[in-house]
């Protein structure tokens, strides 16, 4: 594989006399998860904690009501910093369905609710034990079902209601800080590539590293228009769904697209600083561009894309957000010599 | 739940690793087991193959993107399909390493990217779209007589995608929808047509069966057909609603009747609401679907319905049976990963990269 990228590095060096030879995988993978990911890893695993706590204290006395507007402040902290790595797909994040415990979204069939409503039963006898918890569906595991509690019309029992979000924001704080922990391990995946190796469950080898990681930037714009924006928008102003919107109960439907387009930027600039100077600068405009339109989209997202009056607001982020994606698929990954998958991207 | 399925991977991790046989009679061993579609390190489109110790070897290079292969069952020639929507197929050498002669879609029509081979190779069946309508077509090709249109039948529903010969019967996946953006048949984006599969006569092409998606499942395209030991047909969708992914995307196929398999929501979800492949263990109990979208390759038990796990494997397409609950994955990002699956789970056993970048299905003779 070494030999056949080299190959492949000298292929595209001789390709013109402006192309500067590619950056090897390896480095700019180790460069991208140490810059990008494991700070932000940590500030995730940080800010659950922080969050877990909150929610022992609250619930010492058995009623959280009284700490809801510190406890919602907690949630908006620890969810902002999941929007800035929730597209990432390779790495420990990637095992014991992680992300889906963590956020559960799209929820279609009131998935949620149901499962909520099962954890508030268990808990009416006592505690939730850990294991009855992780064996309980992943759609009231995560972000969404501790959303419901602090931000739904209370309904049931307050001791009850607290068990049941003292043990979400618990396993919040341990499912991140298990990502945190197994990226940064001796053994871990981080290590295995700055051994130059592969590893047996992550990437085959670094190069596979610096391509998944690509393809999760070009896969995070598609999944913020996709999953946060087109279904919101439908496919007019009458087929227009406010409530397909993530996050609006809490109101976070505009801040978690500008947190994650924060974070892609950022994520971006680490691969465009491998190419050519006019490639990176490109590279930089769209992104500025895409966290520019976002920057415009009013709280409520989703009543916004059913009124004529600012449903453009609404459309004119999806274009910037599929320029800053072409920019990376069409310039930089070619640039930079590192493939994108395209199963995923181009359909059949 | 999960943790059970956790606790099984360590198990099946611990598997030996069988190697691949060859099931054809007239390749030398020398020849790929598998040929997919592929693209270099230089961005050209190829052809790959893969060999029974998952060395990949470079084919022919190809003048277009192309989609789905077919093995005649002589393993002497082969087919590849352009990508939807296409209008060239190439024919190949069995080892994908020459190319002979190119056929064109119909007139008025594009190809779907699928093809198939029917009564011991001497037919060759396209599925072809009429670009204003999107009506389908079967198209029957004389094999002997360079592909030359023969006759051709109404595929029984609009947008066809897969064709396959099994059980004495052609089948096809009529997708109705248009599940990508750019550049798809136009035809297909507007229309409100239901998917569905047909079953044909192969001798008269009349329509034996049609099983179309229920209302509540209306935005399923079924793309992919495969057949099971027993004469069971198996069909795979993606769901055309952004962001879905809580649909069921595998039915069996009863009478004219989809029966899905409702799987563990938190498993189905893994792939992402689209399957890509569908495979089938050469034991007949597991299939196996590839979900790009969501990343993963998820497994089922035929006998309980179930799914028993799931693996990640970022931009995973191609899929192909390898032995009993055994399967080889490729992938966009050039990984070919062998999978094992039992009742209690799936893990990947082996993984490799290759400078081969894997473009959607694996065509080989059933393991």
């Amino acid at each position: 594989m070494r030999k056949t990228l080299m190959i492949a590095c000298a292929v595209l060096a001789s390709g013109g006399a402006a192309r500067a030879a590619a950056p090897e995988p390896g480095p700019l993978a180790i460069s991208v998860i140490e810059q990008w990911l494991l700070p932000r890893n940590d500030a995730l695993a940080e800010a659950a904690a922080v969050q877990r706590d909150a929610w022992r204290a609250a619930c010492a006395d058995g009623d959280y009501a009284g700490d809801l507007a510190a406890l919602r402040e907690r949630y908006q902290a620890a969810a902002d910093a999941w929007a800035a790595v929730e597209h990432v797909t390779t790495g420990p994040v990637s095992l014991s369905l992680r992300p889906d415990r963590i956020f559960f979204f799209p929820d279609k069939r009131n998935a949620v609710a149901k499962a909520l409503a099962e954890l508030e039963a268990k808990a009416k006898a006592g505690e939730v034990p850990d294991d009855t918890f992780r064996a309980s569906s992943v759609a009231g595991q995560g972000f969404p079902a501790l959303e419901r509690l602090l931000y739904e019309p209370p309904d049931g029992e307050p001791a009850a209601r607290c068990r049941v979000g003292v043990a979400i924001a618990g396993n919040l704080a341990t499912l991140t800080g298990q990502i945190r922990d197994e990226w940064r391990s001796d053994v871990g995946p981080l290590a295995k590539l700055k051994a130059g190796q592969g590893d047996p469950v992550h990437f085959a080898d670094p190069g596979q590293a610096a391509a998944r990681l690509l393809t999760d930037l070009a896969g995070g714009i598609q999944r913020d228009v996709d999953m946060k924006l087109l279904p919101v928008l439908g496919a007019n102003l009458d087929t227009a769904r406010p409530k397909a919107a993530e996050g609006w109960r809490s109101n976070r439907s505009a801040r978690t697209l500008k947190a994650s387009v924060a974070s892609l930027t950022a994520m971006a600039a680490i691969f465009a600083k491998a190419a050519p100077a006019e490639i990176a600068a490109s590279d930089g405009k769209a992104f500025a561009a895409a966290q520019a339109a976002v920057a415009k989209l009013p709280d409520d997202v989703g009543e916004a894309a059913a009124d004529p009056k600012r449903r453009k607001v609404v459309e004119q982020a999806v274009a910037a957000l599929k320029v800053a994606q072409a920019n990376i698929v069409k310039d930089v990954a070619p640039a930079i010599g590192v493939p994108l998958g395209f199963n995923a991207l181009d359909g059949d | 739940m999960p943790l059970s399925r956790r606790a099984a991977l360590g198990g099946l991790g611990a598997l030996a690793f069988a190697g691949l046989g060859h099931g054809r009679a007239h390749a030398s061993p020398d020849d790929p087991a598998f040929l997919s579609a592929a693209r270099a390190s230089d961005g050209g489109y190829r052809i790959g193959g893969l060999d029974g110790a998952l060395e990949t070897s470079e084919g022919v290079a190809a003048p277009v993107r192309l989609h789905a292969l077919s093995l005649r069952p002589d393993g002497a020639e082969a087919v590849a399909v352009g990508r939807r929507p296409g209008d060239i197929a190439l024919v190949l050498d069995g080892a994908g390493r020459a190319r002979r002669s190119t056929f064109g879609a119909s007139p008025g029509r594009r190809f779907a990217g699928h093809g198939a081979y029917a009564a011991h190779g001497r037919t060759f069946l396209t599925s072809e779209i009429n670009a204003e309508t999107g009506e389908g077509w079967i198209v029957l090709r004389d094999v002997a007589g360079g592909y030359a249109p023969r006759a051709e039948w109404r595929s029984g529903g609009i947008g066809p995608h897969d064709v396959a010969s099994l059980g004495g019967r052609v089948v096809v996946a009529n997708g109705a929808k248009e599940p990508k953006t750019d550049p798809g048949i136009r035809s297909l984006g507007l229309t409100t047509a239901r998917s569905n599969v047909a079953l044909l006569d192969p001798a008269t092409g009349a329509v034996e069966a049609i099983a179309e998606t229920e209302a509540d499942l209306a935005s399923l395209s079924l793309r992919h057909v495969v057949g099971t030991p027993d004469g069971g047909l198996l069909v795979a969708a993606q769901d055309t609603e952004a962001g879905a992914r809580d649909r069921p995307l595998v039915a069996r196929l009863a009478g004219a009747r989809l029966r899905w398999l409702d799987a563990d929501p938190d498993l189905l979800a893994r792939l992402g609401g689209s399957v890509c492949s569908l495979a089938i263990d050469r034991s007949g109990r597991f299939v196996a679907a590839s979900g790009p979208k969501g990343g993963a390759v998820v497994a089922f038990d035929l006998r309980t319905n179930d799914a028993v796990g799931a693996v990640a494997i970022p931009d995973v397409c191609g899929l192909a049976s390898v032995g009993d609950g055994r399967f080889v994955a490729t992938s966009g990002l050039g990984e070919v990963a062998l999978i094992a699956v039992r009742e209690d789970g799936a893990a990947i056993v082996r993984r490799r990269a290759s400078a081969l970048r894997w473009d959607n299905h694996l065509a080989g003779h059933a393991a």
